[in-house]
């Protein structure tokens, strides 16, 4: 199984984040299929070149967020029960956390709150312009 | 867990045996000169072992302590063994003045490798002291036997006389080499870099102390030198082939000899075992 | 190892170190638990190699004391612990080959297939005397030495200095597999970014002194910058440099930067407080965390 993360240990997030952030964002996209293996966590920090426990961190993470379930000596899986609900939770972190993130720039440059929701309205009618809610999933 | 130990012991050996068996081999080429030369009658080959013998202890003892083995100059009288024996007894020591400094090689860059093992440090220096004395010993038989088949090869055998003080002669000689490498052992166990030079110097320096003996001196000097003298191995070391160990001032016999030099290794390896377990790195 | 399993794999307490009237390890207190890479930071002189030997007993500490599993250093631990000092301690005149013959006679877990595996992972030509190998080949030739016995605890100084990228990164992975095997792995680096990968643990020394000590995801989330520009030049806040979670405040020009452990919301609501054009909070990564807990820039 190849390894389909890519960390960047030089930010200043951290792994588990990044980790936790790509696994999320793979079950969302189908990548990561409900029952699917993931690397083990000797693997997976062999390939990536970082610290196994923090391969454990993010895993236990994840299975805290319903994401993947951990049975003693099979390794780690996509949970089968409640994926929808998971890739839900975990679309809708990865979302937030980019609109939280665009916000947080727009406010850093010092723009006013009305602006930013302009700019918001803007892109919102760009990309969802005439099929209305159709494309809308989870929530 | 000798491994290392050995093979430095082994190389040192190797260079000695041949420098050693190139010696003899000069030897054998000179008094087969001398045989096709002189002819085969005894007295002229008496003569060329003389020469052999003079020429393979010249640059050796007489040189560094002045009295060297005494070899008659009547052709016809027999080769003690005692002087072969005193002879890789000298040899022996060489050798061990050279391995001396292997604590101090240790402790040369090295601690760190030879103190993260699973073995105490007495252990350890034990250990490779042990090996060194092997070594020594193993030097000191192959030189005796060297000479004898030198001895064999130039048909000089029946010349050989077994002198009825042999064995203590023997005991002597095979502790004299030890005295010297506690001495260099102690000396050096502590210093990093020096311990070449301060193992050569320690010969030059035991020179000079026994010929002090000799010197016009206040009494409180003459004194001094002699005391030091007690632990200077070259004034139990007497090559010539007698028991007597009449040096200068000094009046020593061969037991107290052999007891003297045996208390110079054992203090001097105490010393550099002491030493050795207050190192750092 | 031996001891009790619940103490930590190691533990340096209070551990003080004086050469003369130069203190080289000032009262520093790591506890590393089994299974950790713990990286070990800090400039030259900082006290790294030092806390080492003092660790593996080969320099005697001043004060303080160095436990495994809650036991004093006793020899019969290196079976299975390997210390790789800074500059590798091999002999000259012995070849690779016969390094590794000494460690097979030494240590009874020496794992001979392992050894060829990783001298052919560094390209090490072990028919080479270990004085004529170039530095890099001598560094590589001590992991080797320090792998090849399968060790439950390593003490790595400096493990890849004079290695290329590629050998570097193998001793990364070298480090993960081991900890991942759960063995104990310290290491020191000039390499932040190293440590910044393998690390699950990290300390920073500098002059002699523990100056940070934790988890370096931990590090990562709690250590941040608020940033915040103005209309002039930067104001004096008040309460900004007595405020607790501030570690370090640098004003220069229109931009003032106080770099922040926690949450920081205080710290926030203070600058925003004096109107600035704009305020955001940037991450550290473990170089920028390390330059301003060394005091530099």
């Amino acid at each position: 199984m190849p390894a389909i993360f890519t960390v960047d240990p030089h930010t200043g997030v951290p792994i588990y984040l990044q980790l936790i952030e790509q696994v999320k964002r793979s079950v969302a996209l189908g990548v990561l299929a409900p029952g699917e293996r993931l690397p083990t966590v000797k693997q997976l920090a062999t390939d990536l070149t970082i610290n196994p426990n923090t391969v454990a961190r993010a895993y236990r993470e994840l299975e805290r967020d319903g994401v993947i379930e951990t049975s003693v000596g099979r390794g780690s899986f996509v949970r089968q029960n409640g994926a929808s609900d998971a890739a839900a939770a975990a679309v809708n972190d990865v979302a937030s956390s980019a609109v939280d993130a665009a916000v947080r720039e727009a406010k850093s440059f010092g723009l006013k709150k009305s602006h930013v929701r302009e700019i918001f309205q803007q892109a919102l009618e760009r990309w969802y312009a005439s099929d209305g809610d159709v494309k809308e999933r989870g929530n | 867990m000798f491994y290392k130990e050995f093979l430095r012991v082994r190389n040192f050996f190797v260079v000695f045996a041949l420098v050693m068996m190139a010696i003899g081999l000069v030897v054998l080429l000179f008094s087969g000169h001398a045989k096709v030369s002189i002819g085969d009658d005894s007295p002229s080959t008496a003569q060329a072992e003389h020469a052999a013998t003079a020429d393979k202890f010249g640059p050796g003892p007489s040189q560094v302590h002045g009295t060297g083995i005494v070899i008659s100059n009547e052709p016809n009288e027999p080769f003690p063994i005692s002087a072969l024996l005193a002879f890789a007894g000298l040899v022996a020591a060489i050798f061990a003045t050279g391995i001396g400094c292997g604590l101090a090689c240790e402790n040369n860059g090295h601690l760190e490798i030879a103190w993260t093992r699973p073995a105490s440090r007495v252990g350890y220096a034990a250990r490779l002291m042990a090996v060194d004395i092997a070594g020594i010993l193993a030097i000191f038989a192959f030189t005796v036997l060297l000479c004898l088949g030198v001895i064999y090869a130039v048909g000089l055998q029946h010349y050989l006389a077994l002198d009825p003080k042999v064995g203590a002669v023997l005991a002597r000689f095979l502790v004299y080499p030890l005295a010297w490498y506690g001495i260099v052992c102690g000396l050096t166990a502590s210093v990093r870099g020096r311990a070449g030079a301060i193992a050569g110097f320690s010969w030059l320096g035991a020179a000079i102390l026994l010929a002090l003996l000799d010197l016009k001196m206040p009494p409180v000097l003459h004194a001094i030198v002699k005391t030091l003298n007690y632990v200077n191995p070259l004034l139990y070391g007497n090559f010539a082939s007698g028991d007597e160990a009449s040096r200068h001032i000094v009046q020593i016999g061969l037991p107290i000899s052999i007891a003297a030099l045996s208390a110079i290794a054992v203090v001097g390896i105490a010393a550099a075992l002491t030493q050795w377990r207050a190192l750092e790195a | 190892m031996a001891g009790h399993p619940e103490a930590p794999a190691i533990e340096i307490a209070a551990l003080t170190k004086r050469y003369g009237a130069t203190t080289a390890v000032d009262d520093v207190s790591i506890a590393i638990p089994e299974g950790t890479i713990f990286g070990l930071l800090g400039t030259n002189g900082a006290g790294k190699t030092t806390t080492f030997k003092c660790a593996m007993g080969l320099a005697r500490p001043s004060a303080g004391s160095v436990r495994f599993h809650g036991q004093a250093l006793q020899p019969k631990m290196f079976e299975s612990m390997s210390y790789m000092p800074e500059r590798p301690a091999l002999y000259d005149w012995m070849t690779g080959m016969q390094h590794l013959e000494a460690a097979r006679r030494t240590f009874a877990q020496y794992d001979r297939a392992r050894a060829r595996e990783l001298a052919d992972l560094f390209a090490l030509d072990l028919r080479k005397r270990a004085g004529k190998l170039s530095k890099g080949q001598q560094s590589a030739l001590g992991l080797v030495l320090a792998f090849s016995i399968r060790p439950q605890v390593l003490v790595l100084d400096e493990p890849s200095s004079g290695l290329d990228p590629l050998h570097q990164r193998h001793v990364l992975d070298l480090m993960i597999d081991a900890a991942a095997g759960g063995a104990t792995v310290v290491f020191s680096s000039h390499q932040i970014g190293q440590v910044e990968r393998a690390a699950e643990r990290v300390a920073i020394l500098h002059r002699g002194k523990l100056v940070l000590e934790g988890v370096v995801e931990d590090l990562k989330a709690q250590e941040k910058i608020v940033e915040a520009t103005f209309e002039t030049d930067a104001p004096t806040i008040a309460g900004l440099e007595a405020n607790a979670s501030v570690r370090h405040l640098m004003r220069q020009g229109r931009l003032l930067r106080a770099y922040i452990r926690g949450t920081g919301d205080g710290v926030v609501a203070a600058i925003q407080a004096a109107a600035p054009t704009s305020v955001r909070i940037l991450d550290q990564n473990l170089e920028d965390i390390f330059l301003v807990a060394v005091g530099g820039n």
